[in-house]
């Protein structure tokens, strides 16, 4: 071999073993750091999957973690309560969740906010799950979750950098507490709608369900049922009407009337559509809407579990 | 196949290491192979398309040779009517029906609406077809012998590196170097790789992670606000180039990695003093094309002054409509074109000026020049495009915030401005990815591969000018 090519050879090497070393030492920081947050996002999904003793936990997206205010559902249902909620997170994440919930043994309820098009085939689906990507390691009832981004994904999270990929930012703004431990996982926004902004028509939805989802949202529903713990699926308010039915809404309702589980839809609850005072945008309430939406919740959760029955 | 895919990270030591270990007699077919598993991965089917046209230029490019007179200007003719017509059938052929029933409509005319093509625009078409004709005109001027092996012709099409978004090559400038005998040069490798190492950072670093802000403003554009807007076009005109370019260097450091030597496609856009040195630096490829093909032909310098600036707009109205069929792309064509033709009537250029101060100045009113024409290229639709104009000055305010995303693109831009100011300036000063002491260089990977790994956006999808 000529003594070029093995000075390169050589020096790939070297160079590869100083990636993992270095890849190894910053990850083992950046674990113990980000493990270490207070506040944010991010301490939400280290809180819900290890913390939470809470009797409730609501799952859901942005639209949960902005609508449910959990001191006004705890006065009334007399249950302590987390709002579990993030920006962004699917079914998966929420299952993910779950899977941890259960281990833990400490919650008796979960509220699942879903949203319109929830169980829709997309690819931000996949993309999401990369909030699962620092529990690789610690909790392996996530691997199975994360492979669904791609089979490369077991290669990939051997990365100790790509686990925490984006996170040293939140790492070092939310190292401290904040109110989000007084509101219980809840944050309210404060913009009033414009509604300067014309005639806002709905998006189209598209009409094929991720068959990958509806597994995962069967699986849940057995595994609630399973592990007797209770399940409320609920669709917070939208400020558009919505065409009904969407294909998801469609097979969630279809699926919690079989497995007798509470499925409430308040998305176009006259209450809330087009009163522009009570959103911060077309999909999320604002700390009005929230307040009263969390009212109009508990009294509805107070009764159905006077009348022990399910409805819709 | 994506560049920033995992299958790329496997794809290219395989395709690069098999390369060397074959006969040179083997060595195009495995690379004419490679090349198609690279375009498979997007949608099978479409590579049919490539060997239609690949077929009839090869075959073009023969006759033309071989025949005289009027004939050769028939056959050549006919080779470019057949790539056209695939390019206006894949990609006109909507925009005209819906343009057609517009204006149908408008005139009261009522008709059947003429049928629309449901297709997808096959990835790279308008790249490969540009360099398949350029090969014809170029055997046409005598500048090219035809090629009589239609695997070599056909890997001058395929070439993975430069298939779905260029570098646009010449004939004269590739073609012989699928019969170079090249040896295991490890200097060209690593060149290769530092290359494609930029590259990757410009692409996954700089401008997917500006995407999540630019796509976030620009996709609900009613939703915001005149600063917010400004602010999402100053990013796109970063994203874009730090998209493509980061594209052409992986390109060609692939390229680089088995000896080949594909032709330079930026040269830091943004620190030109005008929009005509803009258009000498960026996309360099495809500028030239248009100089070489159109904008010569046409008369070129030659003419007088008002043909002049005829050509000058209506070649860039055409690159307008290669980037696609859409009137707001025509629009950014003929936007630059005008910024042209108002640098050429004011003889802008021509004295250069001593002042930095004053260099410094052009190059900002530059920067902004392009940037506002980058707003038709992103808009979806002309009224949208007006929109954001509208806002951006007449309302405007503070910015929407989305802190991380912001926080890591300030930070890789100003890394990038760095890299550019010192390549333009003292490129032969503070080396690091070519610094004499291997510590140095060593630590300048090692830097960027950690940072592509911790800030990168793998989710980040396709390179922008892939569509194209």
């Amino acid at each position: 071999m000529p003594s070029a090519l093995s000075r390169f050879i050589k020096n790939l090497l070297l160079l590869l073993l100083l990636i993992i070393v270095a890849d190894y030492i910053i990850g083992k920081w950046l674990e113990y750091a980000y493990f270490h947050i207070q506040s944010g996002t991010e301490y939400k999904t280290i809180y819900v999957m290890g913390k939470a003793k809470e009797d409730m936990v609501l799952l859901g997206s942005s639209r949960a973690y902005h609508h449910y205010q959990p001191h006004i559902l705890e006065n009334k249902l007399g249950r302590s309560i987390y709002n579990g909620g993030r920006d962004g997170a699917g079914l998966l994440y929420h299952y993910a969740m779950y899977q941890q919930l259960r281990k833990n043994g400490h919650t008796k309820a979960i509220l699942l906010d879903m949203t319109i098009d929830e169980l829709d085939k997309r690819s931000v689906t996949y993309e999401h799950l990369n909030a699962l990507a620092p529990f690789y390691n610690r909790y392996p009832e996530v691997r199975s979750l994360l492979q669904l981004r791609s089979p490369y994904e077991p290669i990939k999270l051997k990365s100790s950098l790509y686990r925490f990929n984006s996170l040293p930012f939140y790492i070092a703004v939310y190292n401290r507490s904040s109110d989000d431990a007084a509101n219980k996982g809840f944050k309210p926004l404060h913009n009033k709608l414009n509604t300067s902004l014309g005639t806002l028509q709905p998006s189209a939805y598209t009409t094929e369900v991720d068959t990958v989802l509806l597994n995962y949202f069967k699986q849940l529903l057995k595994e609630v049922k399973n592990d007797k713990v209770e399940l409320y699926v609920c669709i917070s308010p939208y400020y558009i009407r919505i065409p009904y039915p969407t294909p998801s809404m469609k097979k969630m309702k279809e699926l919690c009337l079989e497995a007798n589980i509470p499925f409430m839809d308040f998305s176009n609850h006259p209450a809330f559509m087009q009163h522009p005072g009570l959103f911060n945008e077309p999909i999320h309430l604002n700390e009005d809407g929230a307040i009263r939406y969390s009212h109009l919740l508990a009294d509805t959760l107070s009764k159905l579990s006077s009348s022990q029955s399910s409805f819709h | 196949m994506l560049f920033n895919s995992f299958q790329f990270l496997l794809f290219f030591p395989l395709v690069t290491l098999i390369y060397f270990l074959l006969p040179h007699r083997w060595r195009w077919l495995h690379l004419l192979l490679a090349s198609c598993i690279f375009y498979c991965a997007f949608i099978p089917a479409y590579i049919l398309i490539l060997f239609f046209t690949i077929l009839i230029d090869y075959v073009a490019g023969i006759w033309i040779e071989q025949s005289e007179g009027k004939k050769r200007k028939w056959m050549l003719a006919m080779s470019i009517i057949a790539n056209v017509g695939v390019l206006a059938i894949f990609k006109y052929y909507n925009f005209f029906i819906a343009n057609v029933d517009a204006l149908l409509a408008d005139l009261s005319i009522t008709t059947q609406p003429l049928p629309l093509l449901h297709i997808i625009l096959p990835i790279g078409l308008s790249f490969h077809t540009f360099q398949a004709m350029s090969y014809t005109i170029e055997v046409y001027r005598g500048q090219q012998k035809a090629e009589r092996h239609l695997g070599i012709y056909a890997l001058y099409v395929m070439f993975y590196p430069q298939l779905v978004a260029g570098p646009i090559e010449r004939p004269q400038h590739i073609i012989h170097q699928f019969y170079e005998r090249h040896r295991l040069d490890t200097s060209n490798l690593v060149k290769g790789l530092r290359l494609m190492l930029w590259g990757m950072f410009m692409k996954v670093v700089v401008a997917d992670r500006l995407a999540l802000y630019v796509d976030a403003i620009y996709e609900n554009v009613p939703q915001h606000n005149g600063g917010s807007l400004a602010l999402a076009t100053f990013l796109f005109a970063i994203q874009i180039y730090c998209d493509f370019a980061g594209y052409s260097y992986i390109a060609i450091g692939a390229a680089r990695s088995m000896g080949f030597r594909l032709m330079t496609n930026f040269r830091r856009p943004y620190l030109s003093t005008s929009v005509s040195e803009f258009w000498t630096r960026w996309h360099i490829s495809l500028s030239s094309w248009f100089r070489d093909y159109l904008y010569f032909p046409l008369g070129g310098n030659r003419v007088k002054l008002p043909r002049q600036l005829f050509n000058l707009m209506f070649v860039f109205l055409v690159s307008g409509l290669w980037h696609g069929a859409n009137w707001t792309f025509i629009i950014w064509g003929g936007l630059n074109g005008l910024y042209l033709i108002v640098e050429k009537v004011a003889g802008h250029g021509k004295r250069e000026s001593a002042h930095t101060a004053i260099k410094w100045l052009h190059r900002l009113i530059t920067f902004s020049l392009i940037s506002f024409s980058w707003i038709f290229f992103r808009a979806s639709s002309i009224e949208e495009a007006f929109t954001i104009v509208q806002k951006i000055v007449t309302d405007p305010g503070m910015p929407f915030m989305i802190w991380g995303t912001l926080f890591y693109g300030f930070i890789a831009i100003l890394i990038l401005i760095v890299a550019e100011l010192k390549h333009e300036f003292i490129p032969a000063r503070m080396r690091l990815a070519n610094n004499p002491y291997i510590a140095i260089r060593y630590a300048y990977y090692l830097c960027m591969i950690l940072i592509i790994l911790l800030f990168g956006v793998f989710d980040g999808g396709q390179f922008i000018y892939f569509q194209f």
